[in-house]
C-alpha cells in the first residue's frame, strides 16, 4: 500500500460514512450524534445499546439503518416469556423421505447481520444471556455444535429507562459487550416540525441501500489501520483506569461513588472509536480530542456505581465528564 | 596561562557536544504537545513527533508524517515564536567575559580563595570533681560519672565512649552501688555547691541522672543511669521518711501512734495520707476551722483537726475530686472501620463510674479479638 492509496482509502471511508449517515438522516431527524455513534459501532465491529423514553425514534433509527445497509435484518421483540431458544434457534425433529427421523437445526432470528433487540430489558437475564456468545464471538452454540454468524454482525438493543416495572436490568457482562451506549434524547422544536412534516404527509421517505456487507468489512479494515501514537493511547488507558476507585488517576467522584470501573473493552472502544472519528475528519492519526469524543458513549455504561452513588442518583455521565476534564493529556 | 587554555577548550567541547545533541535529540512528547497546542495543530504535530521518533515505516505512518510535514512547512513559526532580541544582554555578557580575562591576565598570582573550615572540638571541657574516699568504690568514679553526664549533655556521648573505655566500667560500678553511704558520698562529691545538705545533693544527682537518661537512646548507658537515679531516689525517700519520723517523735501532742504503721517510705501517698490524718488529730478543739487541706483543719495551724467521721468524709471527698480530675482514667478508644466509601471514624468516650448516668448511653462492650475482623467488615457490601 502506498501513501497515495492511504489517501484514497481515507477519502473512500469518509464518502461511504457520509453516504450512510445522509441516507439515515433522510428519515431520522435531529439525532446526528446518535446516527454517527451507531455507524461508528457498526464499523468498529461493536454493538449498540440505545436508551431513551418511548417515541423518540429508537426503533425507527435501527430500522432505517438496516434499510440503508444492504444487509440481512431481523427483529426480536423481547418479552418476559421469551426463551433463549427463541433467539438462537433449536433442533427440531425431521422425517426422512425414506423413513426414520433426524434432528435438524432451525436457526433463530439471531442469524442475521443486523439484529434489533427491542426492549431488551423486558426479557429475563437467562434470555438476555443468550446474546452473550453471539455478541462477543459472533457465533452461537446449540448443543455440541457451534454455528458461526455472518459478518458484519451488529446487535442494536433498545431499552426504556423509565418503565422499570417488570423489567430486568442488563447484567454487567452484557452491558460491557455493548461498544457504545447512546442516549436518545427528546427532539427539539425545530426537529419536531420536521418529524411532523415527514410523517403526517402523504407518502413515505424511502431509504435506499447505499452500502453493502463487503464495503462495511472494508471500512472496518481501514479503520483499524489508522496508527495511534503511544502518548494518545496512554491517554485512553489513563481515562479507563481513572474510572476505577483505587486508581491513582481516579477523580473525587470516582472515589466516592464508583464500585467498579470500566473494563479493558472500554479502552478498546475508546481507541477504535477514536480512529473512526479521525478518519471522519480526514486524518490518518488519532488525537486526544478523538479519544475524548468517544469517552461518554464508551464509558457511561461500564461504570458501576456503589450504594452511595445509587442512593444519591449520581449520573455516570457526570463522572465521565469529570474524568475527561481532569485526566492529564501528557 | 595553561588553565585558561584548558577552560577555553572545555567550553568549546561543551558547545560542540550541546550542538550535536540538539541535532540528534528527539523532541520530548511534552514539548511536542506544547508546540502542537500553541500552533493549533489539533494533535497532528504531537502524533507526528512520536511517529518520527518511533517510526514503524508502514504507509499509514508515512502518510501521517508527510501531511504533518507539509502542514508544518506552511506555518510561519516566527509568528508564534519570535526571535529574542537581546542586544544589550549580549553586549553585557561580552564585557563581563572581557573583564574576567583582563583580571586573569593582570593578576596571575592572585591568592586562591579558601573555604574556612570550622574546627569542631572533639573534646569538651568537663568540671573537675573531688575524688571519692569510700571503701569498695573507685576514687575516680565521681570524675568518670561527671565526664559521662557532661558528654550526654553536650551530645558527644558516642565520642566520649569511644575515647575513654573506662566510662563503660564506671557504668557497671554505678549499677552495683547500693550502699547509702556510698551514694551520699558520690552525690556530695558531684554536687556543684558544697554547702548543700546530703539529701539535697542526692536529690540533685538523682534529677540529673534521670534527665540525662531521658536524653540517651535505649542502651546500657541509659539503663545504668536509670538504675542510678532509682537508687538515689530511694535513698532520698528513706532520708525524708527518717526525718519525718524523727520530727514526730519530738512532737509532744502526737495524736496518732505511728509505731504500728508499716514504714514503707517508698509509698509516698500512704505516708502523705497517714501524715494528713496525724495532723488532723492533733487538736480536735479547732475542728470547726475552715477546711484547708480537706482534712478537717487549716494546714498552717498545727492545732487544726476534726473528728473521725469528718475526716472520713473529707477523705472521701478528696478521693472523689481527685478521681474526677484524673482524665487519664477515662476509657477512650478510636475505632475505625473501612467501608467502600472511605473510612468512617467512631469514637467512644466513657466517663468514670462515678459520673456515669443510667439515662445516658454507655460505651458498648469491647469486641473480642477473635470476632473483631468479622464485626469490622459486617457492614461492608460484598461484591
Amino acid at each position: 500500500m502506498t501513501v497515495t492509496a492511504v489517501a484514497q482509502s481515507i477519502d473512500q471511508f469518509r464518502e461511504r460514512f457520509s453516504r450512510i449517515t445522509d441516507e439515515v438522516a433522510r428519515r431520522i431527524v435531529g439525532h446526528n450524534d446518535i446516527v454517527n455513534g451507531t455507524v461508528t459501532s457498526l464499523l468498529a465491529g461493536g454493538h449498540v445499546l440505545l436508551e431513551g423514553i418511548p417515541g423518540v425514534g429508537k426503533t425507527s433509527l435501527v430500522h432505517t439503518l438496516a434499510d440503508a445497509l444492504h444487509l440481512k435484518f431481523s427483529r426480536i421483540q423481547f418479552t418476559p416469556d421469551l426463551m433463549p431458544a427463541d433467539i438462537v434457534g433449536t433442533n427440531i425433529v425431521q422425517e426422512h423421505s425414506h423413513g426414520g427421523t433426524y434432528f435438524e437445526f432451525q436457526p433463530g432470528p439471531i442469524f442475521a447481520n443486523v439484529v434489533l433487540a427491542d426492549e431488551i430489558n423486558r426479557a429475563t437475564p437467562k434470555t438476555q444471556s443468550a446474546l452473550l456468545e453471539a455478541m462477543q464471538d459472533v457465533s452461537v452454540s446449540v448443543g455440541k455444535t457451534t454455528y458461526p454468524l455472518e459478518q458484519p454482525f451488529l446487535v442494536m438493543a433498545t431499552q426504556n429507562p423509565i418503565e422499570m416495572e417488570g423489567t430486568y436490568p442488563l447484567p454487567e457482562a452484557q452491558l460491557d459487550r455493548f461498544f457504545f451506549k447512546l442516549k436518545v434524547t427528546y427532539p427539539g422544536e425545530e426537529a419536531l416540525h420536521q418529524i411532523l412534516e415527514r410523517t403526517t404527509n402523504v407518502g413515505n421517505q424511502a431509504v435506499e441501500r447505499v452500502v453493502d456487507g463487503p464495503e462495511i468489512l472494508e471500512m472496518r479494515r481501514v479503520a483499524r489501520a489508522v496508527p495511534i501514537a503511544r502518548p494518545v493511547q496512554a491517554y485512553a488507558i489513563r481515562l479507563t483506569l481513572g474510572s476505577h476507585p483505587g486508581s491513582p488517576y481516579a477523580t473525587p467522584l470516582v472515589t466516592r461513588y464508583v464500585r467498579y470501573g470500566a473494563s479493558p473493552r472500554a479502552a478498546q472502544a475508546l481507541v477504535l472509536a477514536g480512529k473512526i472519528h479521525a478518519l471522519n475528519r480526514g486524518q490518518a492519526f488519532v488525537s486526544i480530542d478523538d479519544i475524548r469524543s468517544a469517552a461518554l458513549p464508551a464509558l457511561r455504561h461500564r461504570i458501576l456505581l456503589n450504594f452511595e452513588g445509587e442512593a444519591d442518583e449520581v449520573n455516570t455521565d457526570t463522572i465521565v465528564n469529570e474524568l475527561v476534564a481532569s485526566i492529564a493529556t501528557e | 596561562m595553561i588553565p585558561l587554555v584548558t577552560l577555553a577548550a572545555a567550553c568549546l567541547a561543551a558547545a560542540g557536544v550541546s550542538f550535536l545533541r540538539r541535532r540528534i535529540d528527539r523532541v520530548p512528547d511534552r514539548t511536542a504537545a506544547l508546540i502542537d497546542h500553541e500552533v493549533q495543530f489539533g494533535g497532528e504535530l504531537r502524533s507526528a513527533a512520536w511517529f518520527a521518533a518511533h517510526g514503524s515505516g508502514d504507509p499509514w505512518s508515512a502518510f501521517h508524517l508527510d501531511r504533518a510535514a507539509t502542514r508544518l512547512e506552511s506555518v510561519d513559526l516566527a509568528q508564534y515564536y519570535p526571535p529574542i532580541r537581546a542586544g544589550r544582554a549580549h553586549v553585557a555578557t561580552g564585557v563581563m567575559i572581557a573583564g574576567v580575562l583582563a583580571i586573569a591576565f593582570a593578576f596571575p598570582a592572585a591568592p586562591r580563595a579558601r573555604v574556612p573550615v570550622k574546627d569542631t572540638p572533639l573534646s569538651v571541657e568537663t568540671r573537675k570533681v573531688p575524688m571519692l574516699d569510700v571503701e569498695g568504690v573507685s576514687p575516680e568514679l565521681p570524675q568518670e560519672l561527671e565526664d559521662l553526664l557532661s558528654a550526654i549533655e553536650n551530645g558527644t556521648l558516642a565520642e566520649a565512649l569511644a575515647r575513654n573505655a573506662a566510662l563503660l566500667d564506671a557504668l557497671k560500678n554505678l549499677q552495683s552501688i547500693k550502699d547509702p553511704q556510698a551514694l551520699a558520698a558520690l552525690a556530695k562529691a558531684m554536687a556543684n555547691a558544697p554547702k548543700l545538705s546530703d539529701q539535697e545533693s542526692i536529690k540533685d544527682l538523682a534529677d540529673r541522672a534521670k534527665r540525662d537518661a531521658s536524653m540517651t537512646p535505649p542502651s546500657d548507658v541509659k539503663d545504668a543511669l536509670d538504675q542510678l537515679a532509682k537508687n538515689l531516689s530511694d535513698q532520698d525517700s528513706e532520708m525524708a521518711s527518717a526525718g519525718f519520723e524523727k520530727s514526730n517523735e519530738t512532737e509532744p501532742n502526737g495524736g496518732v501512734d505511728l509505731a504500728g504503721t508499716p514504714q514503707s517510705a517508698r509509698d509516698a501517698n500512704a505516708i502523705a495520707g497517714i501524715g494528713m490524718v496525724a495532723i488532723s488529730k492533733q487538736d480536735s478543739a479547732q475542728s470547726d476551722a475552715p477546711p484547708g487541706m480537706g482534712a478537717g483543719g487549716t494546714s498552717s495551724s498545727p492545732n487544726g483537726g476534726g473528728t473521725m467521721p469528718e475526716i472520713a468524709t473529707a477523705l472521701r471527698r478528696e478521693v472523689v475530686e481527685a478521681h474526677e480530675d484524673d482524665v487519664s482514667g477515662d476509657v477512650h478508644s478510636d475505632d475505625r472501620r473501612k467501608t467502600e466509601h472511605g473510612s468512617a471514624a467512631t469514637t467512644f468516650t466513657g466517663g468514670t463510674a462515678a459520673r456515669s448516668e443510667s439515662s445516658r448511653a454507655v460505651a458498648p462492650p469491647a469486641v473480642p479479638e477473635t470476632r473483631r475482623a468479622g464485626v469490622q467488615t459486617y457492614f461492608t457490601r460484598k461484591p
